[in-house]
């Protein structure tokens, strides 16, 4: 947790870095369909990384995640897409869109972070509901439900990013910064603050942390978190609509934080796998899919209730 | 000496129950100084309106170093100076021992979201400094080698312990303990008593007890503040409030005190 796990540490980033390599080989052993797959996990394990730094850090549950990414989605789509003939780079457009969702974060943050727990999740919940409709009814802005099309997709000088294996790429990029990110706050003062205030919020108060600026804090970088999932989600599609940006989403999210384990970043990682992936795995079980999906995630929970891989602190206090 | 805290006519309401009603206090740099009174007396109520923990008093101002903190938050009144520990310890059950001194140090501590992103020269250092500090404190309160234990995990006495080593982890001009012997045998009591004497001297702070002990509040108060129904009903040294009338009253009721 502190600096002085040096000695543990070494060995574990080894192994992250061989596990790296080896992502880099993955997309020409398997394919193009499974390519595309990864993908797609690759950019819930993203939004997995951004709410697990709000609910498995911070404590708070926001069930209305879906909003950030839809904003982050939305921004880019609107400044690059023939809608408006606006077509602004990729690179330009994802701080902006970080930036959006941080704004939207803080936003709805500032009025609800003074409820607590199960008033908290109702609000956002209702949150993330209110955004969608607005995007389905904002007809001469975001074209409502026949959604923005032809979305531009990001370059790099003549190099155009529009194959699942470029994709994969691009997405394993953002999933090591955004989980570099994720590690080093949780190991330092504000990481500290935040598992404080998970802890026990007034006495964390009374310990000298601002529990208002912290929550708004978690709240604002998951956020960012899901601006940039939202970004490369719209360029990656070439089109998105409201429908994308479901109720569901944000349930997925918060499943795979918990089937993960909650509070650990690899925690996510295998949980975005198991979620998004299994479904794809049990295709060949066809109609009975969702129902061996749904069996499978009853059986996990009774075997491993902490989830796959629980954080350190998590484990202990489930175990002791 | 110069006065620390003082209160004047501190009022603290809860709907129709009156909880504090005109409290004047003042304590002085260095001294320890004990806050007695049946239960319900007002003492909890007393030290959380110190802390800001209601957010406002309904009367009477509260001055901590020559400055107004009745209408600030619990969080800015710990950087000014003032920790308290709880009469229910409220440690930070999952995390380790200094982990829970690691929090308490948050307002001496600087580093932002930068700083804990790039970890630079500057936060590692800082960082460097706080485990070295929380280390001394946990082995002042006599941690030592208890380090990475859960605070939930730690025995009754010691969880008493590591509370004051947080509190403490702040620097704090004044620390308020509220009831810190609740639970302890004679032995133990004892034993902290002198050990609170001990943080008063090393720490050079001034110290509020709440505490129901008359042994312990006796043998380390300077003075001693009476409470009973949120009413200051004597004040003075330790011989003079055990001898008091009023004081008889609320704790044994009238017929005790006309023997």
């Amino acid at each position: 947790m502190v600096f002085g796990r040096h000695i543990q540490r070494v060995p574990f980033k080894i192994y992250m870095i061989c596990l790296f390599i080896f992502l880099l080989f993955v997309p020409p052993l398997v394919g193009n369909y499974w390519t595309q797959v990864l993908g797609d996990i690759g950019i819930y394990i993203m939004l997995g990384i951004g709410l697990n730094v709000v609910v498995g850090f911070a404590g708070l549950l926001d069930l209305g995640y879906v909003a950030f990414f839809a904003i982050g989605a939305y921004s880019y789509a609107l400044c690059a897409s023939p809608q408006f003939d606006i077509h602004i780079p990729f690179w330009v457009m994802l701080p902006v869109c970080v930036l959006l969702s941080a704004i939207g974060g803080a936003l709805l943050g500032l009025p609800v972070l003074r409820m607590r727990g199960d008033y908290l999740a109702i609000v956002t919940l209702g949150f993330g509901e209110i955004i969608r409709i607005v995007l389905n009814n904002l007809d001469p802005i975001t074209n409502g439900p026949r959604g923005l099309l032809r979305i531009d997709p990001p370059t790099i000088g003549s190099f155009v990013i529009n194959t699942p294996f470029r994709w994969y790429y691009l997405i394993l990029a953002g999933i090591v910064i955004s989980a570099f990110i994720a590690e080093r706050l949780n190991n330092s003062r504000i990481g500290r603050a935040w598992i404080a205030m998970r802890e026990d919020q007034d006495a964390a108060a009374l310990m000298g942390i601002d529990i208002l600026k912290y929550k708004l804090l978690a709240f604002t970088i998951g956020a960012s978190f899901a601006g940039i999932g939202g970004a490369i989600f719209a360029a990656r599609q070439g089109s998105i609509f409201p429908e994308n940006f479901s109720l569901m989403v944000s349930i997925n999210v918060l499943c795979l934080i918990i089937i993960g384990g909650m509070g650990s970043i690899s925690g996510v990682i295998i949980g975005a796998i198991v979620l998004i992936g299994l479904p794809e795995v049990l295709r060949e079980v066809q109609q009975y899919r969702m129902l061996a999906f749904g069996a499978l995630l009853v059986i996990m929970m009774i075997f491993r209730p902490m989830g796959f891989i629980p954080s350190r602190r998590r484990k202990l206090e489930l175990t002791e | 000496m110069t006065v620390v805290l003082e209160t004047k006519g501190l009022v603290k309401r809860f709907g129709g129950l009156i909880a504090l009603n005109g409290v004047n206090f003042s304590i002085e740099e260095g001294m320890i100084a004990g806050l007695i009174g049946p239960n319900g007396a007002g003492k909890t109520t007393f030290f959380n309106c110190i802390t800001g923990v209601y957010g406002g008093v309904d009367g009477g101002d509260i001055i901590f170093l020559g400055r107004s903190i009745k209408d600030l938050k619990s969080h800015e009144i710990t950087h000014l100076g003032i920790s308290r520990t709880f009469q229910n310890i409220r440690l930070f059950n999952n995390m380790n021992s200094i982990e829970n001194v690691l929090v308490g140090q948050h307002c001496l501590l600087k580093a932002g979201l930068w700083g804990a992103i790039t970890r630079n020269e500057k936060t590692l250092k800082e960082e460097k400094e706080a485990m070295l500090k929380a280390k001394e404190l946990l082995e002042f309160v006599g941690l030592k080698g208890k380090e990475e234990i859960l605070a939930k995990n730690l025995p009754y006495g010691d969880q008493r312990r590591l509370e004051i080593a947080r509190a403490l982890a702040a620097s704090p001009r004044l620390l308020l303990l509220d009831e810190p012997t609740a639970g302890m045998n004679p032995q133990e009591s004892r034993e902290l008593t002198e050990f609170i004497k001990r943080v008063r001297d090393e720490f050079n702070l001034s110290i509020i007890l709440i505490e129901h002990d008359m042994r312990v509040v006796m043998e380390i108060s300077d003075r001693i503040t009476v409470l009973d129904y949120g009413t200051k009903i004597a004040e003075g040294a330790p011989q003079e409030v055990q001898k008091d009338k009023r004081v008889i009253e609320a704790y044994l009721g009238r017929m005790a005190s006309a023997i």
